[in-house]
């Protein structure tokens, strides 16, 4: 069972790779429609963090000057939001926008023997670029109002984990959306109630031992010890402890052999189901 | 079948069949996947049906059959986009597919774009593509298109594209669907000449057609579909017949339904009470075409007859409210829709009397048809009240009943007028001459 998996996962690599042109292809012009044919461009790209960044500056610093922030200043604790924020972000729009990628490809799965599995690793490689863009904004906000350390250079590695969790589970979503057209409706839905299972807005401590259940979901979320990560390298510059890094990998690698074999298999009945 | 060698085979299918289950609503579909399918909500449709056929390298294959008998199905099958339900599909060899106009096209992508995407669909590296691009472009004739969105295309546009792609992969098999139709004259030409190359570089083409021309003069093999059966397999020719055999049953079996019992009543017109195609049917509905038949002058039904014979055609009217004036008449079709007569009981001074509730008037239109150019010729049955200049339409059934003319080789032209020759002969006079 287990070496099935892996032959599958080996396999699908393989296929994936050989169709690296066509996957910078459909990235390209993924980037394409989204910006390109608007009248700002790329800069929109830039444009969207950024003004999620001052609508957030403004907020927490003028109208709930206290409350949330609780005794922090309000300068670092925008930046901790946005930390937060950004891998957010990045996970939200790629499972969403993956769900509905097959139904909307369904011309090209009907009619040709096209390679599907890129339609998810088109999205999760487009997303990349626009989650660097924001990155590279927020970088140059931090060093101005904040001050960056050597934990940057541990980001890539969250980077890695990151792509492969969200892509995994990109995966499992697109194939099971093919047979059940409302898992995209249920996915707004659960993933704003994910959103604030997530340590963004408040900090891990905070509810630790106010809300033990709560607690209990932050743990067993992957979502958590990314958007730690990101907040532990960047705004307190310490390196995240290594058991969640741990327990991340362990994460990720199960959603990427786990979507990778759902979507190989269940990509058989995709025509029909279409 | 097995003349040849068992390795020569490059398309081997082993009784296949293609079911698709038909849902009446989603909560039956979620209901029976939450059972893992113990309970059924479904129906079953078999788009094909226990279906082998081997085709060896180098062959044609032409597929012919009527809408829905599960060409474009097989096609799919043998692209390798659907899995049958039952039976083994294997194909040894490349292959490219020209399916529905427009399929394999991301619309919002140019044409260039489209052209990778498609060309690594068909196992081409992306380097192998930009080798080829250039005789790509010059066979699909874009030009400056080619950097536009294919939904800019016209559809003669995007079956030159798919048909160059596919033929520049250099497939080892070529399925080809209807869609080549859409091209006009000359590139429907150029098609062929490509496929003969094809052909004769010795790789396998598989073609769906209607174009029945296409099939005896271009394939070395035909098999005939039916309700996702392979009823016939065998040269081209046999084939062609058989399909004409089965469409001409087809429309005699609509039409016997009823004719025949209520011919032997001995009078002289009998109700009807079929119509072979109902597609396009609009009226008030104060009456209701029930039936229409031709009838030689024997009282035997016509599906084909030659040009020339008297014949008689038989329409049956229910009135669903008392009626005044009411009209019955009939327009008539050629193929191409255009209209070649149409008459009514009012043009042919007939009045019909005063009709009651439930009543049915049955009218018989005896005809004698010019000689016409073979072919298939539809008639319209149409029923209204009112007189020629102002009326009401009841009842309208666009091409409700489809005859065959066939080709006695006697008309040339559109039809044949009834000309009678006579010629004298006499030489040019010089009275000059002669009478000096």
């Amino acid at each position: 069972m287990f070496s099935d998996a892996i032959t599958i996962v080996a396999s699908f690599s393989g296929k994936l790779f050989s169709l690296r042109r066509l996957i910078i292809n459909f990235i390209r012009r993924d980037l394409a429609t989204r910006y390109f044919g608007s009248f700002l461009g790329i800069l929109w790209a830039v444009l969207h963090p950024l003004v999620l960044l001052v609508s957030y500056t403004f907020i927490f610093s003028i109208l709930f000057r206290s409350g949330v922030t609780e005794g922090r200043s309000s300068e670092p604790f925008v930046l901790f939001l946005f930390a937060g924020l950004l891998p957010w972000l990045y996970f939200q729009d790629t499972v969403q926008r993956s769900s509905t990628a097959l139904v909307e490809n369904s011309n090209l799965i009907r009619r040709t023997v096209f390679p599907s599995e890129i339609l998810p690793v088109v999205v999760a490689g487009s997303n990349v670029v626009t989650h660097l863009i924001g990155f590279g904004l927020f970088l140059v906000v931090l060093y101005i109002f904040h001050g960056l350390t050597l934990h940057l250079f541990m980001i890539p590695l969250l980077w890695v984990l990151m792509i492969a969790w969200a892509l995994g589970f990109a995966w499992l979503m697109a194939a099971l959306t093919v047979f059940f057209r409302d898992i995209s409706q249920i996915l707004i839905v659960a993933l704003i109630l994910w959103f604030w299972f997530t340590p963004i807005f408040y900090s891990l401590e905070q509810v630790e031992h106010r809300l033990p259940i709560i607690s209990f979901f932050l743990k067993i979320n992957p979502m958590t010890y990314i958007v730690l990560g990101y907040q532990d390298l960047l705004i307190n510059h310490r390196w995240p402890e290594l058991w969640m890094l741990v327990a991340l990998t362990g994460f990720s690698a199960f959603s990427l052999i786990l979507g990778g074999v759902v979507f190989r298999v269940l990509k058989r009945d995709f025509v029909d189901a279409l | 079948m097995r003349s040849k060698p068992e390795s020569e085979l490059v398309i081997q299918l082993c009784n296949v069949s293609k079911k698709y289950p038909i849902y009446h609503s989603s909560l039956g579909k979620m209901l029976e996947l939450l059972s893992f399918r113990k309970w059924k909500f479904h129906q079953e449709f078999w788009a094909l049906q226990d279906l082998s056929l081997n085709v060896s390298k180098g062959e044609t294959l032409g597929i012919v059959g009527q809408n829905g008998s599960g060409k474009s199905t097989l096609l799919q099958v043998l692209a390798g986009i659907i899995r049958p339900s039952i039976g083994t599909c294997s194909i040894n060899g490349s292959v490219a597919a020209i399916l529905e106009l427009g399929a394999g096209f991301n619309l919002e992508f140019s044409g260039r774009e489209n052209i990778f995407i498609n060309g690594a669909v068909l196992g081409l590296s992306h380097r192998q593509i930009q080798d080829r691009m250039d005789k790509i472009l010059e066979f699909a004739e874009i030009g400056n298109f080619i950097d536009q969105p294919v939904k800019t295309y016209s559809s003669g546009m995007f079956v030159r594209l798919a048909f160059s792609v596919a033929v520049h992969a250099d497939p080892e098999i070529l399925l080809v669907d209807e869609a080549l139709s859409v091209g006009d004259l000359i590139f429907q030409h150029r098609c062929m000449n490509q496929m003969r190359r094809l052909r004769d570089e010795g790789k396998t083409i598989v073609l769906v057609t209607h174009d029945l021309m296409a099939v005896t003069g271009y394939c070395s093999r035909a098999i005939l579909l039916d309700g996702g059966r392979n009823i016939c397999q065998g040269s081209p020719e046999l084939i062609v017949q058989r399909y004409h055999a089965l469409m001409a049953e087809r429309q005699k079996d609509l039409g016997r339904i009823s004719t025949t019992k209520s011919m032997s009543s001995e009078s002289s017109l009998s109700v009807v009470r079929s119509i072979p195609y109902i597609q396009n049917r609009y009226g008030e509905g104060g009456a209701e075409i029930i039936g229409i038949v031709l009838l030689s002058s024997t009282g035997e039904v016509l599906n084909s007859l030659p040009s020339g014979i008297p014949c008689q055609l038989l329409i049956s009217v229910l009135f669903k409210k008392n009626m005044e004036n009411p009209i019955i008449g009939f327009t008539v079709r050629d193929r191409l829709g255009n209209e070649i007569t149409s008459s009514n009981t009012s043009y042919e001074e007939t009045h019909l009397p005063y009709a009651r509730k439930h009543q049915i008037f049955t009218v018989g239109f005896h005809l004698s048809l010019p000689s016409l150019r073979p072919g298939s010729y539809s008639i319209s049955p149409a029923v209204s009240q009112g007189d020629i200049w102002n009326h009401i339409v009841e009842d309208w059934i666009d091409n409700a009943y489809i005859f065959n003319l066939l080709d006695t080789g006697l008309v040339y032209g559109q039809m044949r007028w009834s000309v009678d020759v006579d010629f004298q002969i006499s030489n040019e006079s010089k009275p000059e001459s002669e009478e000096g």
